[in-house]
């Protein structure tokens, strides 16, 4: 079932042209700055959700590299705890004091006992006062306010999303900022239900896909050695091998269909918001549409990262490269010069009043820099997703009127 | 289907038809929301109050979890339909009220529950986590409009009440909050001794 509806204007998108995509984007973002607070309002409100529609692949290992960061923080942070606590740096005559410290964990156990044993005689007490009707009262209030607030989030995001795409349209459509913004928001708000969906049917698919991948690996290799448990090691080895390449030829399907719902996802979220059709029919019409165009959807998406999450995020980060940098340079040869013990304080004497203030505006720079850079690149990005669906629907829509014309000629 | 909406909406009707000084002003808007942050803390002021009035560790504990139970999570919900229930109904918080500011949509109207809720709840959170830049943005407009309203179509209009009355008003709310608060901390000693002779032991 494919409508007509949408295309007007818009037929200017016959070919799939990335400049030209970029191009108008820009332009429609100069034009219309009321696109720059509808993408304030989604960075604000859509943030957490999954990867939104500005498809980016390499930003969903960005969770995974800060939590290891977050461990390497922490494995540095227990460093000077050991330095301080070296037996070996401490003096023979310092004996009393190496005792006393070996003491201490044991006064500390002590100590936490008779604490815990005292609180939980103070928690038993005083639970005992309390009816039992509160502590019902309290789980249902706790149940009630979980299910709101996982509603209201779901809810938020939904707008947040459909308010952006609506906004583009309506920016293409009207053009010079000629447009209301109460009214893209209140159009949003019919589309939350159909973009709940959309948000979470794909999300399902893709975790199950994950798990999928996550446990092919081990189940085949292992049900491989398992069953395949011959005398012979060779024949061994070479069975768990063609399990591994069937698990790995498994994991590239599937990896390859978790990018195909994230493209039929985008473009599905912009049905949603073009058309009056149910969010069922908006996927499956997208997944139509979306056929055998997944290499130029990676392209794209690979654009916006190199272009506006590489390119430009280190733009706005260049006022603090530069500070550091001079800072660094100019007392790079202070620190040559002075011996391994002093290093530490050399470099904690460099940090002048001067360094330190030019340090922080640098900072404070570039966090404004980069939040800007953000606002802009949610606009180009959906302002190209935008080009690109308009650009699919008219390949179709031509095709299909193609098709109808030669019905009627029959 | 082709859902265009119109160049020269409601926005820009009601900007024309209202005139300037109509319009509430940032101090008005943020004397309004202090007022209503004061009318609001009044429950957790004096929530504190009891928490701090303690004789017993026992005690302690016993009014965390009925406080937890059954003052701060409904207030949590009262914060939240308060402001958008005064709004469907006048217009106003009683915090607006107090200062004269009325938000009206682009027909005049009072909003509906469920778009009061969703300017207070929701659209709000758009100027609050742009660290405030979005209530910043009414001073440059001619329209005073912040971003929340912009992103729903309401203006805050003032409804000319005597600034007299409004400090009055104030001053009683403030009176109230700061003897309460007095009340809390004068119960501190009391409060730190049973805390570090529970620690210490």
């Amino acid at each position: 079932m494919l409508e007509k509806p949408i295309i007007n204007s818009s037929s200017k998108f016959q070919s799939w042209d990335i400049t030209s995509f970029f191009k108008h984007s820009v332009g429609l973002a100069r034009r219309n700055p009321k696109l720059l607070l509808l993408a304030i309002a989604f960075l604000v409100l859509s943030a957490g959700s999954m990867g939104s529609y500005n498809t980016n692949f390499p930003n969903l290992n960005q969770d995974q590299k800060s939590s290891n960061q977050e461990i390497e923080v922490n494995q540095n942070v227990s460093i000077p705890f050991n330095v301080l606590f070296n037996e070996e740096d401490l003096k023979e005559n310092d004996s009393d004091k190496l005792t006393s410290i070996n003491n201490l964990p044991d006064n500390l156990t002590e100590k936490n006992i008779l604490f815990a044993e005292n609180l939980e005689d103070i928690i038993e007490t005083a639970s005992k006062k309390i009816p039992t009707w509160v502590y019902i009262f309290f789980g249902v209030q706790i149940l009630i306010l979980s299910l709101f607030v996982i509603g209201l989030s779901l809810a938020t995001t939904a707008w947040a999303q459909a308010a952006m795409i609506q906004g583009v349209r309506q920016a293409e459509e009207v053009d010079n900022n000629q447009w209301s913004l109460s009214q893209v928001s209140k159009f949003a708000i019919s589309k939350i239900k159909p973009m709940i969906w959309m948000n979470i049917v794909p999300m399902i698919k893709i975790f199950l896909l994950t798990v999928g991948i996550t446990i092919i690996f081990p189940v085949s290799v292992g049900l491989a050695a398992l069953l395949f448990n011959t005398n012979t090691q060779l024949i061994s080895i070479f069975i768990i091998i063609i399990a591994f390449i069937f698990a790995l030829t498994f994991a590239i399907i599937m990896i390859s269909k978790i990018i195909k719902i994230i493209f039929v996802r985008t473009v599905g979220q912009r049905l949603v918001v073009f058309k009056t059709i149910k969010a069922n029919e908006a996927y499956q019409e997208s997944k139509k549409i979306v056929q055998n165009k997944y290499g130029k959807m990676i392209l794209l998406s690979l654009s916006h990262f190199i272009i506006l999450d590489i390119i430009l995020t280190s733009l706005s980060a260049i006022p603090i490269i530069a500070v550091l940098g001079t800072f660094i340079s100019s007392n790079f040869q202070t620190y040559l010069n002075s011996t391994k013990d002093q290093l530490f304080s050399t470099v904690l004497n460099s940090f002048s009043v001067g360094w330190v203030s030019a340090i922080l505006l640098a900072s404070l720079i570039t966090i404004i820099a980069s939040s800007c850079v953000k606002v802009i690149a949610v606009v180009v990005k959906n302002a190209n997703w935008h080009w690109a669906t308009l650009t699919l629907l008219s390949k179709v829509d031509n095709f299909a009127s193609k098709v109808n014309n030669q019905t009627q000629i029959q | 289907m082709k859902n265009s909406t119109n160049p020269h909406s409601h926005d820009q009707i009601i900007s024309n038809s209202l005139p300037k000084q109509n319009y509430a002003s940032f101090v008005q808007r943020m004397m309004a929301y202090i007022t209503d942050s004061l009318i609001l803390g009044l429950l957790t002021t004096g929530s504190l109050a009891y928490l701090l009035s303690i004789n017993n560790q026992v005690d302690l504990i016993y009014r965390s979890i009925i406080l937890i139970t059954l003052v701060f999570i409904p207030a949590v919900v009262f914060g939240i339909i308060y402001h958008a229930w005064f709004l469907s109904q006048s217009g106003a918080t009683l915090g607006k009220q107090i200062w004269g500011v009325e938000i009206v949509d682009s027909n005049h109207q009072h909003l509906s529950f469920g778009m009061a809720f969703f300017r207070e709840v929701i659209l709000k959170q758009v100027s609050y986590l742009s660290l405030g830049l979005g209530f910043l943005w009414m001073i440059k407009q001619s329209d005073k409009q912040t971003w929340h309203d912009m992103l729903i179509g309401t203006y805050a209009k003032s409804t000319n009440k005597p600034l007299l009355i409004s400090i009055l008003w104030f001053l009683s709310v403030l009176v109230v909050q700061v003897g309460l608060f007095y009340y809390s901390i004068s119960q501190l000693p009391v409060f730190i001794q049973l805390l570090s002779s529970f620690i210490k032991l």
